[in-house]
C-alpha cells in the first residue's frame, strides 16, 4: 500500500513537529510514508471564506499529486473533512477523496490498531475538531486511540464537543467572538487542572494555545494527537 | 447592516459576560434534557428524515396547498389574504385589528416580530399585549426577543423583576435591591412570584380584548386546520375570549396532510423546550364567526425557487440551533440585529426582503456544524451559510480577505513559493502585531510560535528530497529527537491509578414502549405515569374506578361543599371567568405523552378546561392510544365534520418556563388537572 502524507499548511509552519510525530508513528507501525513535495493546501480557507474558483484550484492540485497513492493520510480532521465532505461538490467524486484520511481514523479503521504503545504520563483534555466530530463523525478513533495511551488519563469536560472558536478566516474576522468561544470553550478545562490539551487539529490548538500563552500559564499544555501517540514515556 | 455593525454589536455583546452566562445557562440546560429525550426516541432519525421529506414536499406543491388551504377556509367563512411585503401585511393585520376594537392581545409569533407588527398596531392607535410571559417581558423592557422559543433568555430573574417593578408593582426582595446574588432556590422563588403577578395582570387583557392575534406553526391544507403549539395556555386564550382571531403566518407554514402533524409534532417539542409533548396543541379547523389569515411572502415565494437554499423553508423555528450554537451562546440574540437570530437567522435573514442589510451574517460563524447536528428538520445550516458566503463573495462582498486569501491562493500553486513564504514567517514573527489584520489575532492571542525550520525542509533534508513529486523513499528512521516535549510544570504528577473506563455510555434509559394497535394495559400505565409526570408537585391526578358508583362518589367528594356555578358541566356555557372546575369527556387519551385530547364543536366549548383552577376529564379506559402518530393518523382519517371543529391536546397543567428556565405552574390556565377513568359508562352530566 503507498500511503502519501499530507501535511497542511499551518502544520508545515508553526507545528512541523506534529507532522514528524506522525511519521514516526506510521513508520513504527510498518507503513512507509511518502511526502509528495509538490503538495501546498486543501483549498479550505478560500472555500470558507467563498472563494469557490480558488478553492476548486487548490481541490485539483490535491487531486493531482495525490492520484498515485492507495490511501492518503493527514494530521488534520479539519482538512480531511475538506476534501471527504466538500472536494465533490468542487471538482465532481473522485477517489482521491475517498481514500484521504486522518490520522486516528486511518489507524483504528484502517490498521486496526488501537494501542499503539504510547506512554506519556498526566491527565488530558480532548478536543477534536468539529470537520472531524461532525463531518467525518470521526470522534471515536481519536478517543480510542487516546485511551489506550499508557498512565494518560482522559478527563472529560462540559466543553468537550463546543467549536473552540478558530473558524478559519472567522477568528479575524470576527475575532472578539471567536476569542470569547475560545475562552468559554476553556473555562472547563481550565477548571479540571488537566496537564494537557489535545486536539486532533493544529488549527484549534494554534487559537486555544494562544489564548492560554496571553493569560500566562504553562498549563495545560496544548499537543497534537500525533505528538500524544508518538510519545514514549515520562518527559524528561 | 454592515460588516462593522454586526462585528460592533458582537463585541458590545461579548463584553457582557453576564449576558453569555445567562444565554450559556439556559440554552445548555435544554440541549442537555433534549439530548436525554432524543437518546429514549429510537427513531429520531426516520423522524427528522420523514420531517425534511415532508417539508420539501410542501414547497414543491406550494401553489396547489396554498389553494386548497385558501378554499378551505372560505368556505367556513374565513378571508385569506396573500402579503406581499412586511408593510402590507402590517398594514392588514392592523386594519383587521382596528375594525374590531382598540384592544388586542397577542401570542407570541416570529412572522409579527418580522414585520414590525407591534409598532403598526401601536400606530393605528390599539393597545396590544403580549401574552406569551417572555414575549411580554420584553415588550415591558421595550426590546425585541432574542431567541425564538425562549424570547427572555437574556435577562435574569432580577431584571425581570425590576421590569415588573416599574410596571405592575411587584416589589422586590432585599438581594436585588442591593444587587446582591441568591441562592437557586431564591432565584426559583422569585422566577415563580412573578410568573404568578404576570397571570394575574394578563388575565384583565384576555378578558377586555377584542382581537387576539396568534401566528401559525403550521397550516394544514386538506383540513384547513391551523396549528398552534404552546405551553401556557396564552395563545389558547387569546384565540378563545376575543371576538376576532386574525392569524399572521410566512406562506412557508403549510403542510399537506393532517398526517404530517404525527411527524412534526414529535419533533417540535422535544427540539423546542426539551418535552416530550407541549402542554397545548390547538387543531383549529372550525366555523369561527370572525376569523381572519394573512399570510406573508417576504421573499419566500422566491427562495422555494433556489434549488439550493429552499430547504431554509422546511424550517419549523424550534430554536434547537439557537441553543446549539456557540456563537449565539456568546452574542445572544440582538446582535444579529434581526427576528431571527442564530444559524436559521443567519442563513435566512439575507434571503428575505431586505436582506442586503444582513450580508455578513453568514460569515459570523466557524462552520461548527453543531446547528445541522441538531436541527430536526435536516437542514444542513452550515453547509447554506458556506454557499451563501460563496455568493456574496461573487456579488463584491467581503473584499478585505478576500485580497489576502487570493494572494495565498497563488503562493500555493506554487510549492517552493509556499515555503518562502512560510519561512517568512519567523523572520516577519515579531513585526507582524504592526499589521492591522494580523492585530485582530493578537489583541487577545499569541501569534503561533515559529519553529525554525518547516516539516518541508526537514524531510528533505532527511531524506535527500526536495521539490517535485517525491518518489517512494526508503524507510528510514528519523533523525530527530523522538521524546516527546517535556510534561507541564516542575515535576509532573505521574498517574498510576488504571485509565478511567473509556468506555462510559450513558446507559440506556427509557426505552419508547411498544406500540401495540388499540387499547393495552401496559398503554394505560403508561399514560397514567406520563401524566402523573406532568405534575411534579401534584398538580396532576389520576383515578381509575371499575364501578361507576364509586367514580360518582369520588367527583361528589372533589365537588363538594363547592357552589354550584364554581363547577362548569360539560356543554354547559361557561361564564367568561375563572370557575373552580371544569369537567369535559375526551376524545382519546396518549399514552406515550400523558396527554388528553378533547375534540370540540366551538372555541367556548374550550373554556371548561381552560379558564378554570382544575380541569377534570371524565373518560373511559378504552380511549387509550399508544402514542402520538397514532392519534394524528386517526384524526387525519376521519371525515371532516360538516360545521368544523377544533381539537385540543392538552398535556398537563398550563406552564412555563420563561424565566430562567424556572418550570411555574400555572401560567394562564388551569393549575391542576385531574384524570378520572371509569371501565362502566358515566353520564358526565350527572
Ligand atoms: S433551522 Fe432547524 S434547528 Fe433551527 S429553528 Fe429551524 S428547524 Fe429548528
Amino acid at each position: 500500500m503507498r500511503v502519501g502524507l499530507f501535511v497542511p499548511c499551518f502544520v508545515d509552519a508553526f507545528r512541523p513537529r506534529a507532522a514528524r510525530a506522525t511519521v514516526e508513528l506510521l513508520e513504527r507501525l510498518g507503513v512507509q510514508v511518502e511526502f509528495p513535495a509538490a503538495q501546498t493546501c486543501c483549498g479550505q480557507p478560500q472555500f470558507n471564506a467563498g472563494l469557490v474558483e480558488e478553492a476548486r484550484e487548490l481541490a485539483g492540485r490535491f487531486c493531482r499529486v495525490f492520484e498515485p497513492y492507495d490511501a492518503v493520510v493527514a494530521p488534520s480532521g479539519s482538512c480531511v473533512a475538506m476534501v471527504r465532505h466538500h472536494y465533490a461538490a468542487l471538482v465532481g467524486t473522485t477517489p482521491v477523496a475517498a481514500r484521504t484520511f486522518e490520522l486516528c481514523e486511518f489507524l483504528v479503521e484502517r490498521l486496526g490498531v488501537v494501542d499503539v504503545g504510547a506512554r506519556l504520563p498526566g491527565r488530558a483534555a480532548l478536543h477534536v475538531g468539529c470537520h472531524q466530530r461532525r463531518e467525518l463523525r470521526a470522534a471515536g478513533p481519536a478517543e480510542r486511540l487516546v485511551d489506550a495511551v499508557q498512565d494518560l488519563e482522559r478527563v472529560r469536560v462540559a466543553s468537550d464537543e463546543w467549536c473552540c472558536g478558530f473558524g478559519g478566516t472567522f477568528s479575524v474576522k470576527f475575532p472578539e467572538i471567536s476569542t470569547e468561544m475560545g475562552r468559554r470553550k476553556l473555562e472547563p478545562i481550565r477548571a479540571a487542572e488537566v496537564d494537557w490539551l489535545v486536539s486532533t487539529d493544529v488549527s484549534c490548538l494554534l487559537h486555544l494555545e494562544g489564548l492560554l500563552a496571553r493569560e500566562g500559564r504553562d498549563r495545560p499544555r496544548a499537543l497534537h494527537v500525533a505528538e500524544v501517540l508518538a510519545a514514549r514515556g515520562a518527559a524528561p | 447592516m454592515t460588516a462593522g455593525n454586526l462585528r460592533r454589536r458582537a463585541r458590545a455583546a461579548v463584553a457582557d459576560r453576564g449576558l453569555g452566562d445567562k444565554v450559556h445557562r439556559a440554552t445548555l440546560r435544554t440541549v442537555e434534557k433534549r439530548a436525554h429525550l432524543v437518546a429514549g426516541i429510537p427513531d429520531w432519525e426516520e423522524l427528522r428524515r420523514r420531517a425534511r421529506a415532508l417539508r420539501l414536499e410542501a414547497l414543491d406543491r406550494h401553489d396547489e396547498l396554498l389553494a386548497t388551504f385558501r378554499r378551505t377556509l372560505e368556505a367556513r367563512g374565513a378571508t385569506v389574504t396573500l402579503a406581499g411585503t412586511p408593510e402590507e401585511a402590517a398594514a392588514l393585520v392592523a386594519r383587521l385589528a382596528r375594525e374590531a376594537g382598540r384592544r388586542a392581545v397577542k401570542s407570541k409569533s416570529m412572522t409579527s416580530e418580522e414585520i414590525g407588527l407591534n409598532a403598526a398596531l401601536e400606530a393605528a392607535g390599539l393597545e396590544v399585549t403580549e401574552t406569551d410571559l417572555g414575549e411580554w417581558i420584553v415588550q415591558l423592557a421595550g426590546q425585541p426577543p432574542s431567541h425564538i422559543t425562549a424570547p427572555a433568555i437574556h435577562l435574569g430573574v432580577e431584571d425581570v423583576a425590576r421590569l415588573l417593578r416599574d410596571r405592575a408593582g411587584v416589589e422586590l426582595p432585599a438581594w436585588v435591591e442591593r444587587d446582591g446574588t441568591a441562592p437557586p432556590a431564591e432565584r426559583e422563588a422569585l422566577a415563580r412570584e412573578l410568573s404568578l403577578a404576570a397571570r394575574r395582570i394578563l388575565r384583565e387583557r384576555f378578558l377586555a380584548a377584542e382581537v387576539g392575534i396568534t401566528g401559525a406553526n403550521f397550516l394544514v391544507a386538506e383540513s384547513g386546520t391551523i396549528v398552534l403549539v404552546e405551553n401556557e395556555g396564552n395563545i389558547r386564550l387569546t384565540t378563545c375570549l376575543p371576538r376576532r382571531h386574525v392569524v399572521l403566518a410566512g406562506i412557508d407554514k403549510l403542510i399537506a396532510r393532517d398526517e404530517d402533524l404525527g411527524v412534526l409534532l414529535r419533533l417540535l417539542p422535544v427540539s423546542a423546550t426539551a418535552q416530550r409533548q407541549s402542554g397545548y396543541v390547538s387543531l383549529l379547523a372550525d366555523r369561527h364567526p370572525d376569523l381572519h389569515v394573512v399570510l406573508l411572502d417576504n421573499g419566500r415565494r422566491r427562495l422555494m425557487d433556489d434549488p439550493e437554499q429552499r430547504d431554509l423553508l422546511a424550517c419549523i423555528r424550534c430554536g434547537a440551533c439557537l441553543n446549539a450554537c456557540p456563537v449565539y451562546r456568546c452574542i445572544g440574540g440582538h446582535a444579529y440585529g434581526g427576528a431571527y437570530p442564530g444559524p436559521l437567522g443567519a442563513a435566512l435573514l439575507p434571503q428575505l426582503g431586505g436582506g442586503g442589510r444582513f450580508s455578513d451574517l453568514p460569515f459570523a460563524s466557524s462552520l461548527c456544524g453543531a446547528c445541522t447536528d441538531a436541527c430536526p428538520a435536516g437542514i444542513p445550516l452550515h453547509e447554506r451559510l458556506l454557499q451563501l458566503r460563496a455568493r456574496l463573495v461573487r456579488a463584491g462582498a467581503a473584499r478585505e480577505l478576500g485580497t489576502t486569501l487570493r494572494a495565498a491562493t497563488r503562493a500555493m500553486h506554487d510549492p517552493r513559493r509556499l515555503r518562502r513564504a512560510l519561512r517568512l514567517y519567523r523572520l516577519g514573527r515579531p513585526l507582524l502585531g504592526l499589521l492591522p489584520l494580523a492585530r485582530r489575532w493578537s489583541r487577545s492571542r499569541a501569534f503561533p510560535p515559529a519553529p525554525r525550520r518547516t516539516f518541508h525542509d526537514e524531510w528533505a533534508d532527511a531524506r535527500g528530497r526536495s521539490h517535485g513529486n517525491t518518489p517512494p523513499s526508503p524507510p528510514r528512521t528519523p533523525a530527530h529527537d523522538p521524546a516527546p516535549p517535556p510534561a507541564p510544570g516542575a515535576s509532573p504528577q505521574q498517574h498510576s491509578s488504571p485509565p478511567s473506563p473509556s468506555n462510559r455510555d450513558v446507559p440506556a434509559h427509557d426505552p419508547a414502549p411498544p406500540s401495540a394497535p388499540g387499547p393495552s394495559p401496559q398503554d394505560l400505565d403508561l399514560f397514567a405515569l406520563r401524566f402523573r409526570e406532568l405534575g411534579p408537585a401534584g398538580e396532576t391526578e389520576f383515578h381509575r374506578f371499575a364501578r361507576a358508583p364509586d367514580a360518582r362518589a369520588f367527583l361528589r367528594d372533589l365537588f363538594a361543599g363547592i357552589p354550584a356555578d364554581e363547577v362548569v358541566r360539560p356543554e354547559a356555557p361557561h361564564p367568561r371567568r375563572e370557575v373552580r372546575f371544569g369537567v369535559t369527556g375526551a376524545d382519546a387519551l396518549i399514552a406515550e405523552t400523558g396527554t388528553v385530547a378533547l375534540s370540540l364543536a366551538d372555541r367556548a366549548a374550550a373554556l371548561a378546561s381552560l379558564l378554570v383552577d382544575t380541569h377534570v376529564v371524565l373518560a373511559h379506559p378504552s380511549l387509550v392510544l399508544p402514542d402520538l402518530a397514532t392519534y394524528h393518523a386517526r384524526r387525519a382519517a376521519r371525515p371532516a365534520a360538516p360545521g368544523g371543529r377544533l381539537d385540543i391536546l392538552v398535556t398537563g397543567p398550563s406552564r412555563t418556563a420563561d424565566i430562567e428556565k424556572t418550570l411555574v405552574i400555572p401560567a394562564h390556565g388551569p393549575r391542576r388537572m385531574i384524570v378520572v377513568l371509569c371501565d362502566e359508562p358515566l353520564d358526565p352530566a350527572t
